[in-house]
């Protein structure tokens, strides 16, 4: 992970055992986790960290894909990942990427993040997600990985 | 315009929004039934607390319609902030109570410079390189 310019880090390895959101940006702050079960990869990304509501069963089945050993995670990871995040109205506006399968892995899922150009919530607006602001854009999707 | 982070359907745990120019508004609604805005640029610091710890923070007596937190509230939430490992750097900020609300009290965090940061390592700290100004909140009890 390059810290050349980084100036803030929080670490997640000690977060709350619900997958949470880095939407990558330009914030000064990076967030850090250890992934990749035993391989127990060092990731980090700036960017802004954002709740996302899963509830116990999604949360849980999130963590029971079968994620492959070491890095990259496989189409049939993707739609069971992509399967979840549709079944929830608080999660629809994730996808995973396509484009970056390979630097995947159990615990940092690098993901498409459809959010609002706007800053305020729209009551008409079907979408439920608590990111603002910044468009269609990526992200990480981390949680605490088991070693 | 800066960028926006609805914290409304936060998980039952705690956070701390450590004040920083970001570019990234947290907003969460608190104050129980008043329902009152309360947004903060900066980092989002979460901690894995047993729900427990929410639901003795929720059951303080906060003052009801009005901001600002009384002294004792303060000490009981430093008494609960202590009694996990993961939070004892967090102390309410006694020169802001009167600006705190119910799910959103002004903290100081120890975060330790940059300099002693060793990314190859174990940290031993959440956070490096912020002001230690901040915000602990969780969900409202409205």
């Amino acid at each position: 992970m390059a810290l050349m310019h980084v100036r803030k880090v929080i670490e997640l390895t000690r977060m709350p055992h619900a997958p949470m959101l880095i939407v990558a940006c330009s914030s000064g702050v990076v967030y850090r986790n250890v992934v990749g079960g035993a391989s127990r990869y060092v990731e980090g990304l700036e960017g802004i960290l954002a709740p996302v509501l899963f509830d116990d069963e999604p949360n849980s089945r999130i963590r029971r894909v079968e994620y492959p050993e070491g890095r990259g995670i496989s189409s049939a990871q993707r739609r069971d990942l992509d399967g979840i995040f549709a079944s929830l109205l608080s999660s629809q506006f994730l996808r995973v990427d396509e484009d970056r399968l390979q630097d995947s892995c159990e615990g940092w899922i690098w993901v498409r993040v459809d959010t609002p150009v706007a800053t305020v919530r729209d009551p008409a607006s079907k979408y439920l997600g608590p990111v603002y602001g910044l468009g269609p854009t990526t992200g990480v999707l981390t949680w605490r990985s088991s070693p | 315009m800066k960028k926006r982070i609805l914290l409304w359907d936060i998980p039952h745990t705690i956070f701390v929004v450590l004040e920083c120019e970001s570019g990234v508004v947290y907003q969460n609604q608190v104050g129980g039934v008043v329902c009152w805005r309360g947004q903060q640029e900066g980092a989002l610091l979460p901690f894995d607390v047993p729900e427990s710890f929410v639901s003795a923070l929720q059951q303080l007596p906060f003052p009801q319609g009005i901001q600002g937190i009384t002294v004792e509230v303060a000490d009981a939430v430093d008494a609960l902030l202590q009694r996990e490992s993961s939070t004892r750097t967090v102390r309410c900020d006694r020169a802001r109570l009167q600006e705190s609300w119910e799910a959103w009290i002004y903290v100081r965090v120890g975060t330790p410079p940059m300099s002693e940061y060793n990314p190859d390592g174990v940290p031993a700290s959440l956070a490096y390189g912020f002001g230690g100004a901040g915000v602990l909140t969780w969900i409202n009890s409205d």
